[in-house]
């Protein structure tokens, strides 16, 4: 018997028939899912901004996006204003798995930060680990800490209580203090604070940290939360800026592709673990960087929309089973009635 | 509409072909004569052809070749049978963009539309039937109603029904079309495409006749431009992979309407017709279908 073991495999496993073959908007990464999410089922969202569709899509198909941190006491303008609803509870972007496993030690651990508060230039207060939260700032550093407590007891709710946690792999490359290692989202000075080479340094995480911390993160997810399935996806958007001395698309290579990595090591090792390739949908060869806006780095609508069609189709109920309206075709044999007359054919001699 | 190029060094080589298309003809013809010098082209529209049919028939022998759309030769009754060197060459129809677009008549003649020529939206003609006002239709331009209209799933029969045409004509498309797709909406309405995809049926048919095509990025300009362009509905657009708008382009002017000036356009034309009706066959269905989905919604 002469058969290679390529043979008789299924569509998806060959270029020509999943990729280059097919129109790009048909294009579906999606071979399978390890789970679906039900419509009672509380899905919570955290990392980098893709999770934010995400949420989003799920709201308006009313699907149940948990947010333990939602502002209720708040009128609408104002809980928008501080980023409510944003994600599950107000942390901001979580860009590392650094952060992600440290702010879960902070909800379960007491974990403190050595430099929790930093000050702003115009003398207002914000905090070292969410600094663009509250866009107004805090009067002083103690209104700044007594605002944490709330909130870690909100989202130490959302580890426990959701059913389905999605977090967007971000970034590698991050900032961190030099006394107790603690990781901002944003380097010291950008949005208060200030930078000092004693107390803070860079770092570029690599594929063994980004792992470890993750891999931490969700055994300690497990062991608080049995029943949580977790959904990993890894941003799109590339490095905005670099510390590193190299080129800035050679940087986002880097840090995508170790991303990729400790998403698809944590997928392949537990069966509650999912991946979903919105990172492929986007950044693939095969949609001529349709999906990007003219900086090359912004997602546009067109793109998301590509992958939520496909994250509802394959996670939810939305699509599958239901019967599609049919269109009203106009049958070819009776085409000859679409027809240019003279007048109208007179214009477009030109 | 005869071409022919003096001190051409390969004039003794050249073929002469005829082509008999619809308004697609000069757009056609430009990529066959772009893509392969050998090829000495007269085409004909059906208006054209009409003026000028007795003496085209009396030469149809010194013709290499004759390409002829399908629709053309039987909407004006072209006898070609038993000539071996005709090939049939569809036109390029294709609705998945616009789901909306038809055409109506008024006394049996196609009646212009808020573009111009025919074209006409089967949701503000549908409304106008049923009484609907101007701010009312406008309101009927939405992702629910598109979806029960079936506005989103027209791409794979309307994929299958032009690959499947061009088949049985001995012509594969389907990796053209594939391409087509990737850069933004292939046709400005359901029977005017963008001159790309007209070069890439000009190149299958080129190699067909065993010709050499040449290799250039060179496009001839997009004639049907000029013509009205229908908007690709923004909802309809984003299932599509392309950006999508409601501003209309009317005939001869590059002056875009938004979708109040087109409805206003398009009940003032509903409202002064002559018994404006759905009279032309192929669009029976999508406008009963819409006028009794408006009669629900309303």
């Amino acid at each position: 018997m002469n058969r290679n073991p390529y043979q008789g495999l299924p569509d998806h496993q060959f270029w020509r028939r999943a990729v280059a073959g097919i129109e790009p908007f048909l294009f579906d990464p999606v071979t399978s899912t390890k789970f679906t999410i039900g419509r009672n089922e509380r899905v919570a969202t955290a990392g980098s901004c893709f999770a934010q569709h995400i949420s989003n899509r799920l709201v308006r198909h009313g699907f149940n996006y948990y947010v333990p941190e939602a502002g209720e006491q708040l009128p609408e303008d104002q809980r928008k204003a501080l980023n409510y609803g944003v994600f599950s509870a107000r942390f901001g972007n979580l860009y590392t798995t650094r952060q992600l496993l440290q702010l879960f030690q902070e909800c379960f651990d007491g974990r403190t930060a050595a430099e929790a508060v930093w000050q702003r230039e115009d003398g207002r207060f914000v905090a070292a680990l969410r600094p663009q939260i509250t866009p107004a700032g805090y009067s002083s550093e103690d209104e700044v800490l007594a605002e944490r407590k709330p909130h870690l007891a909100a989202v130490r709710r959302m580890f426990e209580d959701c059913d389905i946690f999605v977090f967007t792999l971000g970034l590698t490359e991050s900032w961190r203090s030099r006394l107790d290692g603690t990781a901002y989202p944003l380097a010291p000075g950008v949005s208060g604070g200030g930078f000092d080479p004693e107390r803070h340094e860079f770092v570029n995480l690599d594929v063994m940290e980004v792992m470890a911390d993750l891999d931490e993160f969700l055994r300690r997810l497990k062991g608080v939360n049995p029943r949580i399935k977790v959904i990993l996806t890894v941003s799109p958007v590339p490095l905005v800026a670099t510390y590193e001395p190299r080129n800035v698309l050679v940087a986002t290579t880097y840090s995508k592709s170790v991303l990729r990595v400790a998403a698809e090591t944590a997928y392949r090792k537990y069966d509650w673990v999912d991946y979903f390739p919105s990172y492929e949908i986007i950044t693939g060869n095969y949609n001529n960087s349709a999906y990007y806006e003219a900086d090359y780095r912004g997602i546009n609508a067109i793109g998301v929309d590509h992958a939520m069609r496909c994250f509802l189709a394959h996670y939810t109920d939305i699509g599958a089973g239901k019967a599609k309206p049919a269109a009203a075709f106009v049958a070819p044999t009776s085409n000859d009635d679409v027809i240019c007359d003279e007048e109208a054919i007179e214009q477009i001699r030109v | 509409m005869r071409r022919v190029k003096e001190g051409h060094p390969k004039l003794q080589e050249h073929k002469s072909w005829l082509l008999l298309f619809n308004c697609q003809a000069q757009g056609f013809a430009n990529c066959l004569t772009l893509l392969c010098p050998e090829i000495q082209v007269e085409y004909y529209d059906p208006p054209s052809y009409r003026r000028n049919a007795e003496a085209i028939m009396s030469r149809l022998d010194s013709y290499d070749r004759i390409l002829v759309a399908p629709r053309v030769e039987r909407s004006q009754n072209i006898e070609l049978t038993g000539r071996a060197n005709v090939w049939r060459v569809p036109s390029l129809f294709f609705q998945a963009y616009h789901p909306d677009l038809c055409y109506l008549s008024t006394t049996g003649l196609l009646s212009k539309g808020p573009l111009g020529p025919h074209y006409h939206s089967a949701i503000a003609f549908s409304a106008f039937c049923r009484g609907l006002n101007e701010q009312e239709t406008a309101g009927l331009y939405r992702e629910d109603v598109y979806e029960a209209l079936g506005y989103f799933n027209y791409w794979d029969r309307a994929v299958t029904e032009l690959v499947e045409e061009f088949a049985s004509h001995g012509i594969d498309i389907r990796e053209s079309l594939v391409n087509w797709s990737r850069g933004g909406p292939f046709m400005h309405t359901i029977n005017h495409p963008r001159i790309h995809c007209l070069r890439d049926v000009a190149k299958a048919v080129i190699r067909r006749a065993g010709l050499a095509v040449n290799d250039t990025d060179v496009l001839p300009h997009d004639n049907l431009a000029v013509a009205p362009v229908y908007p690709v509905f923004p909802e309809v657009g984003s299932r599509l992979g392309v950006r999508g708008s409601y501003l209309f382009k009317g005939a001869g002017s590059f002056l875009l309407k938004g979708l109040q000036e087109f409805i206003s356009a398009s009940i003032d034309i509903s409202r002064n017709a002559d018994a404006l009706t759905p009279s032309v066959p192929g669009f029976f269905p999508m406008l009963e279908k819409t006028k009794a989905i408006i009669e629900v919604i309303k």
